[in-house]
């Protein structure tokens, strides 16, 4: 492929996002105080002098009066008042600001937290929402609360900063706009009072207000700032099409594991890969055999969670060998730069299990590697109040059972000790060894073992009943039994890990299988919601709802795990799904976005469409990796079938467009050729009378205007029969049912089809009992007349059309027989086709829509038409109608006839 | 003079030939191309037969029936199109007289004119009526066809009599059901047709082409007029 051109269409595709977006304009400072939002204000106040729509979304003044003054005059969205531990604290009105929609928004404060209660956690997540509407966001940031910076920031200034901005969103900056001042000047503004940080003491803020920090943290301000007109420079020339050699693009690694460490290594990997410019690639690797405890498991979730706010990309490594699957991993991705922490671990460790990072390096070719040293973390808070435990191992019964085959040998030593001999005792004190470190794994192995060791040693090994051992030959048994209790654990440890990775896996599997399965039949939206519902809600052991838009653009429960689901109650859980839905992106319980929410809400969608919300609540509160990791599966396939039908409902719109534009088609030939015909007789004959009617005589006179006759009859007939196909396709041919009797219906039919008829001699057969049928009167006789229309085209005048009516047991067969050239073998079941006419049939006339209307008459009734050719010539078209057993019946009692008669 | 006919139907096409019909067989001509005028004009001009379109651009036929028949009992004519059966009925059941489905023949109108005529000078009082073959005297609850005496059972024969008092004009099922059986003749709609089967064997020449009784199909019956 060109790279130029897939490079320009980027650019483009870049540009069009943008244009969706509104724009994010940033006012960097080093540190408080150097003025950011006052020069923020100074800019508003010129696009409000070109005419511009700006609003202030939130800024405090911290009481500085230049501030204030240039505050004046601009309108203000009034912050909502919250109140929090017993302080009014004033957040930005975010749904204010939706509705008013000015083009331009000021938002102080960037990296501001905010409370509980709000919307977001982080206010860059509401300022993520005003630019996904469409407003441009003016807002101010201090380097200090650069994610990837933090620890830089900690190592100057000795500070932990924890409101942090994620370097993925602050990409995404339009502009950053530098505010600098001196060192001394921004000192001397602190030590007059002009800065305010309610949040730190005042003996830290002497300590940070320092020459040292101040410009090191400018620095940094400036060195940020730098980069991002490089990155735009490029944009632009990308944008431009300017050539220039194409630069490899580089690729930096960095390898994390759940350590609380990894975070130093994520923030010093994106480091290196912005002075790069490269792509920064995280590998987790997933430790082979251990035990993951719940603290790995929260530094974990923490760790990934940073590597993508980081806007790293992720992959997972599984595999017994680290080092060969990293430097794999590696020359895949075509990786410059590996970055990996160095560890914590005690020297033996390493001798013991050999080194990972020793082996990359040796393994490296064509590769730097950048080690990260290691130091021990200081305390941070962690993010989420989420809380996720591990599952615990049931250790309570086995212990004791152990413990008491402890107790046992020890009984049995006592008891039979001179008979089995010292040796043999010992060998009975590593079954209980054997056993706990077979059910319960390492350590409490060791504690068993150790227990044996020592009532072996008291009861057993002389001198008995004291600790001393007189032999030291015994201590090899003794050590004998603590490494068979390390080494079974270990392995029973591994095993069990193994078991609980392949369970983990297989149900993941099936829980996938098994839905793609259950929805591959479904063709109806609501089987499918329900389906996809009740599968996720038994996976997951969960409270499931689903949400998809209505017609009406509304999002709406549609399906449902438990009749009352918590997920249904408060305006809070929709609103929840409905920012999911409006952001497609996850939101509620455990993420940044109303985290209040009882359930975690995360979008249906596929890479086009997002097609609704699902809704799911944990009972315990809380989602391993693994359950949200099968919940975004899951939600993955409901996605792609609900895409599967619509796709499926928009093929069958098109095709039933095709045929209905066919149908047009042939409709309007035949039609064009059914009416004219009619319509020229009848003219003809009116002009001849209008214009010459003397010329005329009475006969003359009888038979145009008997022509006249013939053609509107005809052209009733056909327009009739119009009608009836209309309805008929259109599905708005509704049986209005009554008991009819077919006598009486052939009856009418005969009467009302004389004239048409009246050059043939029609018979009737009918058995002189005969039940009564539930039918659409006027529908079946329609029927008979097309029947009859079309016998009369089809055989020679004054030949006999017989009509026929024989009772089986549930149905009456209605048969049409006439003497005309009979039907091909051919033609036998095509005649019942639309526009199907007879092709050897001469100038028969006719839209060839009769008998297909017959044919959606009859099947509608619930019965059957066919023709048949007779050996004799001659055509037989026969019908059936169901008939009810209990249905009354005609003619069979002459007598008074039934239960109702009261006679008079 | 003949009588006043006053034409209600919003098509000029169909009230200009009505108007040559029947002023060419002797009767006076009024129309309207509404219902709030028919109204006006049945209440002013004091017709003898109205002639009603079902589907008029303001009132509703149905409501033109009512409003008629709250001060007037003069005869009402339905002209309808094919798929208003159930408005055809509803009609009938509100008291209009009769009913003619479009497009019709100028001779079938002026027949149903006829009959209604007929049937306002209450020249029905004769206990003795003959069509065709057919003779029925409701004095002595005797029928015969072609001299021949016809044994009816009861019910049989009460359907008859309607019809026979009733002659050239349509009779509705639901009439019919609740003039024999009461109020709760209406479920036993399936034992009409029955009836009505087993009189035709006793009268009918063919059973297969009625003659006298007519289906009026979704409708009821007619006894045919035969001159």
């Amino acid at each position: 492929m060109n790279r130029e051109s897939t490079n320009v269409s980027d650019a483009v595709l870049a540009q069009s996002k943008k244009q969706r977006r509104g724009k994010l304009t940033i006012y960097l400072g080093a540190a408080a105080g150097a003025g950011k939002t006052y020069t923020m204000l100074q800019a508003a106040r010129e696009r409000i002098s070109e005419g511009l729509d700006v609003t202030v979304g939130l800024i405090d003044t911290h009481g500085s009066p230049a501030t204030d003054a240039i505050l004046d005059g601009i309108e203000v969205i009034s912050p909502r008042r919250l109140e929090y531990r017993g302080n009014i604290i004033l957040e930005m009105d975010l749904d204010g600001v939706l509705q008013r929609r000015p083009q331009i928004v000021l938002v102080d404060e960037l990296a501001h937290t905010n409370i509980q209660g709000a919307r977001h956690q982080y206010r860059y997540l509401d300022v993520e929402e005003l630019l996904e509407s469409g407003i441009d966001v003016y807002t101010t940031f201090n380097i200090q609360n650069v994610e990837s910076l933090n620890d830089t920031v900690a190592q100057i200034t000795g500070i932990i900063v924890n409101e942090k901005v994620p370097d993925r969103f602050l990409d995404t900056a339009d502009q950053i706009k530098l505010v600098d001042i001196s060192a001394e000047e921004l000192i001397r503004r602190f030590h007059n009072g002009k800065i305010s940080v309610p949040e730190l003491s005042e003996q830290v803020l002497r300590y940070f207000f320092r020459p040292g920090n101040i410009n090191a943290l400018r620095e940094l301000a400036l060195r940020y700032a730098a980069r991002t007109v490089g990155k735009q420079m490029e944009e632009y020339r990308n944008q431009r099409g300017i050539d220039q050699p194409w630069p490899v693009q580089e690729r930096v690694m960095a390898c994390i594991s759940s350590s609380p460490f990894a975070v130093h290594v994520l923030r010093q990997a994106r480091q290196i890969a912005n002075d790069l410019n490269a792509e920064l690639i995280t590998v987790y690797v997933e430790p082979p055999f251990s035990f993951q405890s719940g603290k790995d498991l929260i530094s974990l979730r923490v760790n990934l969670q940073l590597a993508e706010d980081l806007g790293a990309k992720m992959v997972t490594l599984s595999s017994q060998d680290v080092s060969s699957g990293i430097l794999g991993l590696a020359r895949q991705y075509n990786v410059s730069q590996i970055i990996l922490g160095k560890p914590l671990r005690p020297r033996w460790r390493e001798i013991l299990h050999g080194s990972v990072v020793d082996d990359i390096i040796r393994g490296c070719t064509g590769m730097g590697v950048f080690v990260v040293p290691g130091y021990p973390t200081p305390k941070e808070p962690p993010t989420n109040d989420h809380k996720i435990t591990p599952p615990r191992k049931n250790i309570g019964w086995p212990l004791m059972l152990s413990l008491v085959l402890v107790s046992l040998v020890t009984l049995i030593g006592n008891l039979y000790g001179n008979y089995l001999g010292l040796t043999n005792i010992g060998m009975l004190y590593l079954l209980p060894v054997v056993f706990a470190s077979a059910r319960l794994g390492v350590t409490p192995s060791i504690i068993v073992a150790l227990i044996s060791v020592l009532l072996f040693d008291i009861f057993f090994v002389p001198p008995v009943l004291r600790l001393a051992v007189y032999d030291a030959r015994h201590l090899i048994t003794f050590a004998v039994f603590m490494v068979v209790a390390f080494t079974t654990g270990n392995m029973a440890d591994r095993l069990r890990l193994r078991m609980r990775e392949a369970i983990y896996r297989e149900s993941r599997t099936k829980a996938l299988y098994d839905l793609a399965k259950g929805l591959s039949a479904v063709t109806e939206l609501d089987l499918l919601a329900s389906k996809v519902v009740s599968h996720i809600s038994e996976t997951t052991d969960s409270q499931v709802v689903l949400y998809l838009p209505q017609e009406d653009g509304q999002l709406r429960i549609i399906a449902a795990s438990t009749a009352f689901s918590d997920l249904a109650a408060g305006p809070s859980e929709l609103n929840a799904a409905k920012w999911s839905f409006r952001n497609s992106h996850r939101s509620g319980l455990g993420t940044d976005t109303l985290p209040n929410a009882k359930g975690f809400y995360l979008p249906v969608k596929t890479e086009e469409k997002i097609f609704g919300v699902l809704g799911v609540k944990p009972v315990k509160n809380f989602f391993t990796a693994e359950q949200i990791n099968i919940l975004d599966a899951l939600s993955g396939l409901a996605a792609l079938a609900i895409a599967r039908l619509e796709l499926a409902a928009e093929t069958h719109k098109i095709i039933t467009l095709k045929d209905s534009e066919r149908l047009r088609a042939a409709l309007f030939n035949s039609i064009s050729h059914d009416m004219k015909t009619p319509l020229a007789s009848i003219l003809g004959a009116v002009t001849s009378l209008v214009d010459d009617g003397d010329l005329y005589d009475t006969n003359q006179t009888t038979a145009l205007l008997m022509s006249i006759r013939r053609g509107a009859l005809r052209m009733n007939r056909v327009v009739s029969n119009l009608l009836d196909m209309a309805r008929l396709e259109s599905g708005y041919m509704r049986l209005h049912t009554d008991w009819c009797d077919i006598q009486d219906i052939i009856g009418v039919t005969l009467r009302e089809n004389r004239e048409m008829l009246s050059d043939h001699l029609v018979k009737v057969e009918l058995p002189e009992s005969i039940r009564l049928i539930k039918v659409d009167y006027a529908l079946v006789e329609q029927v008979l007349t097309n029947l009859l229309h079309n016998a009369v085209k089809n055989s020679p005048v004054h030949s006999e059309i017989l009509v026929r009516v024989l009772e089986k047991q549930d149905q009456l067969m209605v048969s049409i027989i006439d003497q005309g050239k009979g039907i091909a073998k051919a033609d036998e079941e095509q005649i019942f086709e639309k526009f199907y006419r007879l092709q050897s049939a001469g100038n028969v006339s006719g839209t060839g829509l009769g008998l297909s209307i017959c044919r959606g008459i009859i099947e509608a009734h619930g019965g059957r038409i066919w023709a048949k050719s007779r050996p004799g010539g001659g055509a037989v078209l026969n019908f059936t109608l169901p008939v009810d057993e209990d249905s009354p019946r005609s003619g069979e009692n002459e007598q008074e006839g039934g239960i109702i008669d009261n006679g008079s | 003079m003949g009588a006043k006919i006053l034409v209600i139907d919003d098509e000029v096409e169909i009230r200009r030939l009505l108007k040559v019909g029947l002023t060419a067989h002797g009767y006076d001509f009024l129309e309207a191309s509404n219902g709030r005028d028919g109204v006006y004009q049945a209440a002013v001009s004091r017709p003898d037969i109205v002639i009603l379109d079902m589907g008029l651009p303001d009132l509703e036929g149905l409501a033109v029936v009512s409003q008629i028949r709250e001060w007037s009992q003069i005869p009402i004519i339905i002209l309808s199109v094919r798929g208003q059966d159930s408005d055809k009925v509803n009609a009938l059941d509100l008291g209009a007289d009769d009913y003619l489905t479009k497009p019709f023949s100028m001779s079938e109108l002026l027949a149903r004119v006829r009959v209604a005529i007929r049937h306002q000078g209450n020249l029905k009082d004769e206990p003795v009526i003959q069509i065709a073959d057919l003779w029925i005297d409701l004095s002595r609850r005797q029928v015969k066809v072609t001299g021949a005496d016809i044994h009816l059972t009861p019910t049989e024969y009460d359907l008859l009599k309607i019809l026979v008092s009733n002659a050239g004009k349509v009779v509705t099922h639901r009439h019919m059901l609740t003039t024999i059986w009461g109020n709760s003749g209406q479920e036993n709609a399936q034992y009409l047709r029955i009836y009505i089967s087993q009189l035709r064997k006793k009268i009918e020449k063919d059973p297969n082409q009625p003659k006298y009784i007519l289906t009026e199909p979704g409708v009821g019956y007619r006894l045919a007029e035969l001159e």
